[in-house]
């Protein structure tokens, strides 16, 4: 059963993947340029630039120019980068891993701030701990986070001189996965591996204090959800401890909520990507994309949105089979 | 549920009114609307808001005549701040109606006529929404030159499908109800039933999400000027502030915080005002973009 | 909670997986010495072909060796005996012959020969980017010969006054190394010509050798240990060109002591503060560098010679050369004041706004009728600063100008066609070499338009036809005189704002010894003459 259900979710994945490619395949063709002489280079003879609008494919109509489109993107052919020179796919298989990493640990961060502080906060309603998270939830969601990058910078980075201004780090680990922590941890390099940590905290933390802030709200709705339960009641009466009860039996159950919203901020923690890794200078595709736009380099604009969306629709695939994996009923739920 | 006559509304706002952070959120915007409609009577230095430029006081720290300092150039930065307030709002203003005017009838159309139409509608909103709205702002602004048009345009273009998916949802659940059926009953057209009886129905959740929206939309404003694609120098965006301050950290810090904390105050605000509002509507709109 | 880790790691591997592996570790050695070098921009170019700017040439006058060098360690611009030891000049000026070193050996470990030389000079002249304008009118592919390994034989179409200071710019590539690694293109048989190979390592015989280079990021180049100087105690191992756009951040590094030398395009507030911090040091020296605002004179209404004397009298030069350029000299014409052939009779232009409106009253535009566009480079405050200024006056004359941060790289590609070209840029033009040739000909003569030097777009057949005759022109004195005229020409016609000759200002760590401003384009960041003494 939980095969079908797996089946069907990817299914489901893939005419949006489809409307995916066709939105960025039309904005491409709006894009100022002829993609003929950004390919050519502007000193061009006007025969080379006819021959290659033939081989291109730019004269036919524009469905074929799409199916054209897709071949090339399922080949990992998104063009040349104006910016670097280099192809595009070259580029992202660089810049991405640096991006992987600091999500997913900005994910870890906001997990593990806005889940404990959600069930507390749930747990001591009205208590000081419900206030100041309130707040704190308020601001991590109001307050601009290129502001907040940088002053994190300024008081970290350069006040009290703990934590690296910028980039990655140095000390680079043999490249398997390209992630700095997995790999320096696999080649047992824990100098690397410090170094790596280091230098991710603070664009993590940046990063994660708006999804922390959305993840602690959603906790603590859940957790005040499940407390009028009768089951909670009737756990309380048998005289069991209640950090075993919140912890074990209703954590569990409000935990589902959370996993939705993982899913729905994991779009918003892309975007805040964009800025984190700029001011933090992070060799990620973010500030990759952030630079393409401003350079105007355009293949390089459309294979990372593409790539955004692609990994914002994988991210969401897998909360969605989670989901179905820790509660059952969501498997044979009618679509 | 969500009918909306005299007396709901005075009901509402007693409510509203015994909330004390809704009241401080709706205090922090009407601030901030005072500060934008009177720039030109608060601001100290109006003309700095302009093309001028006073290099013989740049530089200088908070003090009494410039009280949150001076620029690079010399401009007094709480005059810029102020008059920024209109480029923030006039930005969530018409970004939002665009995006509503835009989203609100596609999502009635796909929600009452259904049908094909409605499928593709659907179809294209989902595609939408699978690209992260800060991202696909992005993308649009590489196509157009900095200025607050793209700007406005690149926000906009991210932000309509919200508005259809929301009515959409809206309308999937009041299409049933016994008033729609019997107006369809008396033989009123599809459009009147749409537009008169089923839209007034979904405007409590539209308006608590057009005032959630107004601080996401300015801070995203903020961040396509942080980046450069925004409004043009001399104009006094935010953003652009704080990202030509910052060359002067970390001996110049006036330069990036007020324009800062107008951004947070100004975010904050209408995300307390529209948090009020949900609860006092009681509508359910998700703030997840 | 156990699950959460699960989920964790689930979106970590199903994400990473889109990552590609590849392993590369580069080998780590004992204590060397480094010296990082930050800059706000880029190198956007490592080929010695291609390079036209301040970024570009540093990459390459540490990575490669030019025939000659300038006499930098006597403080001199001179050419001086380099990869060349001797050379001789026949009677009519049209043949050089030049007597290579031997026993230089290339980073591939073969030995540097004439026939390097000659493949490098025809690379450029087949190329036609980079450097390519200082030679094109005298030599084309094939006039460059080697007599025997350590002879080369330059034969020009004509005399050229400049020929011998031009030569610290001809950078000797690996012949062998590039024709392995030749790619597809226009060249027949040459392919890209190594274009391909060189965009992404280097093939020189230069004190140091390319490690690795990440556009936008770090240049990391190592020393050659079979470098033909030799080496000496203190010299750098290992030569880090890290770019980092924030200035904020650039110097919070450096007070850090996380760079140990930082470039000349900060804000002055940002040297005035580092000069006071103490182990740092801001070297500050007057400059033989143009700083003007060019106008794109292909363009309406610039191409009305009224409306740009307007705008010439509409920048207070006063303030523009205390306030933001504290310490530089207005400039007067397009060759810097110290700069050999500097015609000193010229008038410096003029703040006056009365001025501007009568030159505007005779234009064939309005004032409103086009808003111009002023593009600037979007790392360097300053010129942001000078906007503003110029802004400020021309809305005074009614003209709406607009003001663009603009990445230097795209800055330098939106000049290589008119229609692309903004109205106005702001721009830092280095002497190339010490001859008035480098600050008339590569500005003004439309063979060199296209790059950015040139964006002025600025064809008047009269300083054409003067410019011509003045290179090819042997008697020293009456070509200075050619070259003065010139300049009277093109300062009349007002193709540039012509803002100051300005202070030169970099800031290194004050353990960084032998830093020396040498003035000629990329050579005061030649990293063999800098030594690390951190005692």
């Amino acid at each position: 059963m939980f095969r079908d259900y797996l089946a069907r979710r990817v299914l489901m994945m893939v005419p949006t993947l489809l409307g995916l490619s066709l939105l960025i395949f039309l904005l491409s063709r709006v894009m100022p340029g002829d993609p003929i002489l950004l390919a050519l280079g502007p000193e061009a003879r006007p025969e080379q630039v006819e021959q290659l609008r033939r081989e291109m494919g730019l004269d036919r109509p524009l469905h074929v120019q799409y199916l054209r489109y897709l071949q090339g993107v399922l080949r990992g052919d998104f063009g040349r980068s104006l910016r670097t020179h280099r192809p595009v796919a070259q580029d992202l298989r660089d810049f991405l891993p640096a991006t992987v990493e600091l999500t997913s640990v900005a994910m870890l961060f906001a997990i593990l701030i806005g889940v404990p502080l959600g069930v507390t906060a749930a747990v001591r309603r009205d208590g000081m701990v419900d206030h100041l998270s309130r707040w704190v939830a308020l601001s991590g969601v109001a307050m601009p986070q290129f502001w907040l990058a940088i002053l994190l910078q300024l008081v970290f980075g350069y006040y009290l001189r703990q934590l690296p201004l910028i980039g990655r780090g140095s000390i680079v680990p043999a490249r398997i996965t390209g992630l700095y922590l997995v790999d320096s941890l696999v080649t047992g390099d824990l100098a690397a591996f410090w170094n790596s940590l280091r230098h991710l905290v603070l664009p993590a933390f940046t990063l994660s204090l708006a999804t922390a802030a959305q993840i602690m709200r959603m906790t603590r709705a859940g957790m005040v959800g499940q407390m009028r339960r009768d089951y909670v009641l009737a756990a309380r009466s048998y005289g069991l401890p209640y950090n075993l009860v919140v912890y074990r039996y209703m954590l569990k159950n409000a935990i589902t909520s959370t996993l939705t919203i993982i899913g729905l901020t994991y779009g918003f923690l892309l975007g805040n990507c964009f800025v984190v890794e700029t001011v933090f200078a992070w060799p990620g595709i973010a500030a990759y994309g952030a630079h393409a736009v401003i350079y105007k380099d355009f293949n390089a604009v459309v294979a990372v949105t593409l790539v955004v969306g692609v990994a914002y629709a994988i991210v969401n695939l897998a909360i969605d089979v989670l989901y179905g994996f820790l509660d059952p009923r969501v498997r044979y739920a009618p679509e | 549920m969500n009918s909306l006559n005299a007396e709901s509304w005075r009901r509402a706002w007693y409510r509203f009114r015994r909330n004390r952070l809704s009241v401080f959120g709706l205090g922090l915007v009407l601030l901030v609307l005072l500060a934008a409609i009177f720039a030109p009577y608060l601001a100290p230095y109006p003309e700095d808001a302009g093309s001028v430029v006073k290099f013989a006081q740049a530089h200088r720290p908070p003090c009494g005549r410039f009280w949150f300092g001076t620029d690079e150039v010399g401009r007094d930065i709480l005059s810029r701040v102020i008059f920024g307030s209109r480029i923030s709002l006039a930005l969530g203003v018409l970004v939002l109606t665009i995006a509503a005017g835009v989203g609100v009838p596609l999502g009635l159309i796909a929600g009452y006529w259904g049908g094909t139409a409605g499928a593709v509608i659907m179809r294209v909103t989902d595609t939408f929404l699978a690209i992260p709205p800060l991202v696909l702002a992005l993308a649009v602004s590489a196509v157009l030159p900095p200025s607050f048009v793209t700007t406005m345009v690149a926000i906009a273009f991210a932000w309509w499908p919200w508005y259809a998916r929301l009515v959409h949802g809206e309308v999937l659940s009041v299409r049933e109800e016994q008033y729609v059926q019997a107006a369809e009953t008396v033989g009123a057209s599809r459009w009147r039933v749409a537009f008169v009886e089923i839209m007034p129905n979904c405007l409590a959740p539209v308006i608590v999400k057009l005032t959630l929206d107004m601080g996401f939309v300015i801070l995203m404003g903020a961040v396509l000027s942080f980046l450069g694609l925004g409004v043009q120098p001399p104009k006094p965006a935010w953003g652009t502030m704080i990202a030509e301050g910052r060359v002067y950290l970390p001996a110049n810090w006036w330069g990036v915080t007020l324009p800062g904390l107008a951004i947070f105050v100004t975010v904050m605000g209408f995300n307390l005002l529209g948090d009020g509002l949900r609860d006092v509507l009681d509508v359910e709109v998700e703030r997840w973009n | 909670m156990r699950r959460m880790v699960v989920l964790f790691v689930a979106i970590a591997l199903a994400t990473a997986g889109l990552g590609c592996t590849r392993s590369a570790e580069p080998a780590r050695t004992e204590q060397p010495v480094i010296l990082t070098f930050v800059n706000t921009v880029p190198v956007p170019a490592i080929d010695p072909a291609l390079v036209t700017d301040e970024a570009g040439y540093i990459a390459v006058v540490n990575l490669y060796d030019p025939l000659l060098f300038p006499a930098v360690e006597e403080g001199l611009m001179d050419p001086a005996p380099h990869l060349a030891t001797e050379w001789t000049v026949s009677a009519d000026g049209r043949v050089y012959r030049f007597t290579l070193r031997e026993g230089v050996k290339f980073h591939s470990g073969r030995e540097l020969t004439a026939e390097d030389v000659v493949f490098s000079m025809d690379r450029v002249l087949s190329l036609k980017k980079g450097p390519a304008w200082m030679w094109l009118p005298v030599l084309s592919p094939g006039s460059t010969r080697a007599v025997d390994p350590y002879t080369v034989e330059f034969h020009l179409k004509e005399p050229y006054a400049p020929f011998l200071a031009t030569l610290i710019h001809l950078f000797v590539v690996d012949a062998e190394l590039i024709r392995a690694n030749l790619g597809a293109g226009d060249f027949g048989d040459l392919g890209d010509y190594g274009q391909g190979f060189l965009s992404a390592n280097d093939a020189g015989s230069g004190p140091y050798v390319l490690e690795k280079w990440d556009r936008e990021g770090d240049l990391v180049a190592n020393r050659f240990a079979d470098y033909w100087k030799g080496w000496r105690q203190g010299q750098v191992d290992r030569f880090v060109y890290r770019t980092v756009r924030e200035e904020a951040t650039v110097k919070m590094l450096i007070k850090g002591g996380e760079a140990d030398l930082v470039g000349q395009w900060l804000s002055v507030e940002t040297y005035n503060e580092l000069a006071a911090t103490p182990g740092l040091k801001v070297a500050e020296d007057p400059t033989v560098q143009l700083f003007h605002l060019p106008m794109n004179t292909a363009k309406p209404p610039l191409d009305c010679i009224y409306f740009r004397l307007a705008l010439v009298h509409a920048l207070d030069y006063t303030t523009a050369n205390t306030e933001i350029f504290p310490g530089a000299v207005q400039a007067r014409g397009p060759v810097p004041i110290k700069a050999a052939g500097h015609n000193s009779d010229l008038a410096p232009f003029r703040y006056d706004m009365a001025k501007a409106r009568e030159y505007l009253a005779k234009s064939k535009y309005r004032p409103g009728e086009y808003v111009i566009q002023y593009h600037f480079t979007d790392v360097i405050p300053a010129q942001r600063k000078l906007g503003l200024l110029l802004q400020s006056s021309l809305a005074e004359l009614g003209i709406k100008m607009e003001i663009n941060p603009t990445p230097w790289v795209r800055l330098t590609e939106l000049c290589a066609k008119p229609e692309t070209t903004p109205h106005i840029g702001a721009f830092y033009y280095t002497l190339r070499y010490p001859h008035p040739h480098s600050h008339t000909f590569a500005m003004y003569h439309p063979s060199a338009h296209g790059s950015w030097i040139a964006m002025s777009w600025y064809n008047n057949p009269g300083v054409t036809r003067v410019l011509e005759e003045a290179v090819k022109e042997v008697d020293t004195e009456r070509q200075m005189q050619l070259y003065k005229q010139a300049q009277a020409m093109i300062a009349g016609d007002a193709p540039s704002i012509y803002v100051n000759n300005p202070v030169h200002r970099i800031a290194h760590a004050e353990y960084v010894k032998g830093y020396r401003y040498v003035g000629l384009i990329g050579y005061d960041l030649a990293v063999y003459y800098l030594t690390v003494d951190k005692q």
